[in-house]
């Protein structure tokens, strides 16, 4: 990562110290006067008296990497404010921009799901703070009649977080109100164990979403200039790393491992579409790869999603993606969007 | 400590200014209305006020909602020149009293004082007829955004932005309306600070309003504000004139409520645009993205490729946010410009001497002098003191804005009369 010029600092302190003690942690002025804003009006809405004070003080914690969303205790999601609290990983808007693009392909009913008897079931597995499924929730809750939303999470700071987000959006009015047969649900568990899946059967799964821990322990010990200093300080590495104990299927990196997990559980539960979060081109190369191996991929069509999957791609910005399968033949996959390749958006056949 | 000398003129002129308005109509066309009604003005008026008695009997027969429609548009003509027959009726009795050499000479001397009297009500019966008589501004029913930028210049110019953008925002407040700011940036180089009285340097402000008229109401604001002032930063104590840009947008209503509504959707609109004519720009783009970074940047840019046009947004900490709003701001401009670019074409259709109306955004509307307490339109030629109110938002901007709206009326109303005059020679 290049270093922050000297002249840059000198150029925020003109403006404040503030913005110059937020600059190591934004890295641009820009970004800077933004959450200078955010902070001010934080502290402006918490308390009246010692504000100076308390301001600066947040203002060179922030600066220290301390994530903004932790200081502020939240994040927007779409129409949501989705809560935030240290130990639980703050939602990304690549996230936030796939699961729009989802819930736009559901309601356009070109996945053939709830199109004839206006019901839906759709689970989230690793839901952190239940953003996703809370987001689809609230965009399809008045296109479908039944409508049953599940997040599943091990971590019971992650569980309580994600219930009392349902909770406090409810209460904000960004979720529309329950009705009979709309629930939405957070469960404690962890999906390597069967018990979970065997409760799961008892339903059925039309859409199955995750975003799984899916960095590898090499970029997380050694960085490499991929993971943000804030995040590896931060953030829960249960979110972001697939823990050691896990047993590694064979023809499987350990980075890798939740998807192919994931896959057995599809093969169970047999959901109608599939989209999951990955980390750049070769992990989702590697796993298209695998998935072709599976039983799963007989009728199944797969794309994948750059960052903002409906915008236009730039020149350097392939919309198809080469990959080779598990048998050494090349295969070639529909890429959509802008940015960096982030998702893996897998229909099933029946 | 003794008070500064001040001159003792100066000191009745300071105490009065509280306490009265002085209003000044300067000679201009605003004041000077033309006494009688043009001829073929009231042919106009006579001919929809027929076509609206013959839609009222046919709709006591039968109900038809697309002629209800036209009723209660002419409605409006058909009242006013009601009101004016029987004042002009009245009028030409009350001559022929005052006239009459057998009339009773007290009864002459009481209908001479009332035909004073009808003479005055007239003239407002007859501008009242002539309003009517104007078509209502295509976007006249919309909500509206209004988009502050300082002119070139110096910070004394962003300063004055966030004063206006500020008495605007308190207008909204003292009149109830829903006001939502939308943008407020300030300028990259200013740094943090803020000048003696508060005001921020200011780059780009825009206050959406999303009550329905609200274009109707602002239309009128729209063009060059002028200010004269010894600015805080000014050291020698010389007057500046700078100045700023107020824009005035028609909004859509959101969620769609009310009968003749815009439809964005309509390829038709004017808020239409081709999703495939906008290039989206996210500024994080670089490097890994995903679980390995927590960035906060939420900026987003929108070009419409076919005009150019460039919308920036980052002050929502949410992405989608900013699109949306992104999006709202991005349909109002195109809107804006598609509805100029056809009042231009129409213009350039009449004679030329028509399209002096047009104001265009170069133009200088409004100055605001502190130093003489005054705020000054140019198009209506009117002068209020009492500048403190009017920045405040009080009810001397109201008496100003409404001053602005009747010339902007008057206008129209020229306008009207010019096209019609044309019509009746060919």
């Amino acid at each position: 990562m290049p270093r922050i010029p000297p002249w840059l600092f000198r150029k925020a302190n003109r403006r404040s110290p503030n913005v110059a003690a937020l600059l190591p942690a934004c890295r641009d002025l820009q970004s800077a006067v933004n959450e200078l804003r955010w902070l001010k009006e934080h502290v402006h809405g918490i308390t009246r008296i010692q504000q100076e004070g308390l301001l600066s003080r947040l203002c060179r914690k922030r600066g220290q990497g301390y994530p903004l969303q932790y200081i502020l205790g939240s994040q927007p999601f779409g129409p949501l404010d989705i809560k935030c609290r240290p130990g639980v990983l703050i939602p990304r808007p690549e996230t936030e921009a796939y699961t729009y693009h989802l819930a736009d392909l559901i309601k356009a009913g070109s996945l053939g799901v709830g199109a004839s008897d206006q019901s839906l079931g759709i689970v989230d597995f690793c839901t952190g703070t239940g953003c996703i499924p809370l987001l689809l929730y609230a965009l399809l809750s008045r296109r479908f009649e039944r409508l049953e939303v599940l997040g599943v999470d091990i971590s019971t700071r992650a569980v309580s977080l994600a219930r009392a987000n349902v909770a406090h959006n409810i209460r904000l009015g960004h979720l529309p109100s329950m009705r009979p047969n709309h629930t939405v649900d957070i469960l404690q568990g962890d999906i390597f164990q069967d018990q979970i899946l065997e409760k799961l059967q008892e339903q059925t799964w039309d859409v199955m979403v995750s975003n799984p821990p899916y960095i590898s322990r090499r970029a997380w010990h050694y960085g490499g200039g991929q993971i943000g200093h804030s995040v590896r300080k931060y953030e829960p590495s249960l979110a972001l790393v697939p823990g050691d104990d896990i047993p590694i299927p064979t023809a499987w990196e350990h980075e890798d491992v939740f998807y192919a997990r994931l896959l057995d559980i599809a093969s169970r539960l047999r959901p109608k579409a599939m989209l999951y979060e990955i980390g750049d081109e070769m992990q989702a190369v590697r796993v298209i790869s695998r998935f072709s191996q599976h039983r799963l991929s007989v009728g199944s069509h797969i794309e994948v999603w750059r960052d903002w999957p409906d915008t236009t791609p730039s020149h350097e910005e392939g919309s198809l993606l080469e990959t080779t399968t598990a048998d050494g033949r090349s295969q070639t996959v529909l890429a959509k969007g802008s940015g960096n390749i982030r998702s893996i958006f897998i229909t099933l056949g029946s | 400590m003794s008070a500064p000398w001040i001159c003792r003129s100066c000191v009745r002129a300071l105490r009065q200014s509280h306490k009265l308005q002085i209003v000044r109509f300067s000679s201009n066309d605003a004041a000077s209305t033309s006494s009688s009604l043009a001829p073929s003005l009231l042919r106009r008026a006579q001919s929809l006020s027929a076509e609206h008695d013959d839609l009222q009997k046919s709709l006591n027969s039968s109900f038809d909602a697309a002629k209800a429609k036209r009723a209660g548009e002419l409605g409006r003509v058909a009242s006013a020149l009601r009101d004016w027959e029987t004042a002009q009726s009245s009028i030409v009795e009350l001559k022929s009293m005052a006239q009459d050499p057998d009339q009773d000479p007290d009864l002459a001397s009481i209908a001479r004082d009332e035909l004073e009297g009808e003479r005055a009500k007239l003239e407002l019966l007859e501008k009242k007829l002539k309003e009517s008589l104007t078509p209502k501004h295509a976007f006249a029913h919309l909500p509206c955004m209004v988009e502050f930028r300082p002119g070139p210049g110096g910070l004394e110019g962003r300063y004055f932005t966030d004063t206006l953008f500020k008495m605007y925002k308190a207008l909204c407040a003292r009149r109830g309306y829903r006001a939502n700011v939308l943008k407020y940036e300030m300028a990259e180089a200013a740094g943090d600070q803020s000048s003696s009285s508060g005001e921020q340097p200011v780059q780009e402000a825009i206050l959406e309003i999303q009550d329905e008229g609200a274009y109707d109401l602002f239309r009128g604001e729209a063009g060059m504000h002028r200010v004269q002032r010894i600015p805080s930063t000014e050291s020698k104590g010389r007057v500046h004139t700078s100045a700023v840009a107020v824009w005035v947008l028609p909004s859509f209503p959101e969620g769609g409520t009310g009968g003749d509504n815009v439809d964005v959707d309509d390829p038709e609109s004017d808020f239409y645009i081709n999703p495939q004519d906008v290039k989206i720009e996210t500024m994080r783009a670089r490097g890994a993205g995903g679980q390995h970074v927590n960035k906060t940047e939420s900026a987003i840019r929108m070009t419409h490729i076919p005009t150019g046009t460039v919308v920036s947004m980052q002050d929502h900490r949410s992405q989608q946010r900013n699109r949306e709003d992104a999006w709202k701001m991005l349909r109002s401009r195109i809107a804006s410009q598609r509805a100029e670019q056809r009042e231009e074409e129409a213009a350039r259709l009449r004679s030329s001497v028509l399209s002096q109306a047009q104001i265009t955004r170069g133009d200088k509307i409004r100055t605001y002098n502190y130093n003489q307490d005054r705020c000054t339109d140019h198009r209506a030629g009117l002068d209020v003191h009492n500048l403190p109110d009017v920045l405040e938002g009080g009810e001397t901007l109201d008496k100003i804005m409404e001053a602005a709206r009747e010339w902007l009326v008057s206008k129209e109303v020229e306008m009207l009369v010019m096209e019609e005059e044309a019509k009746a020679k060919k």
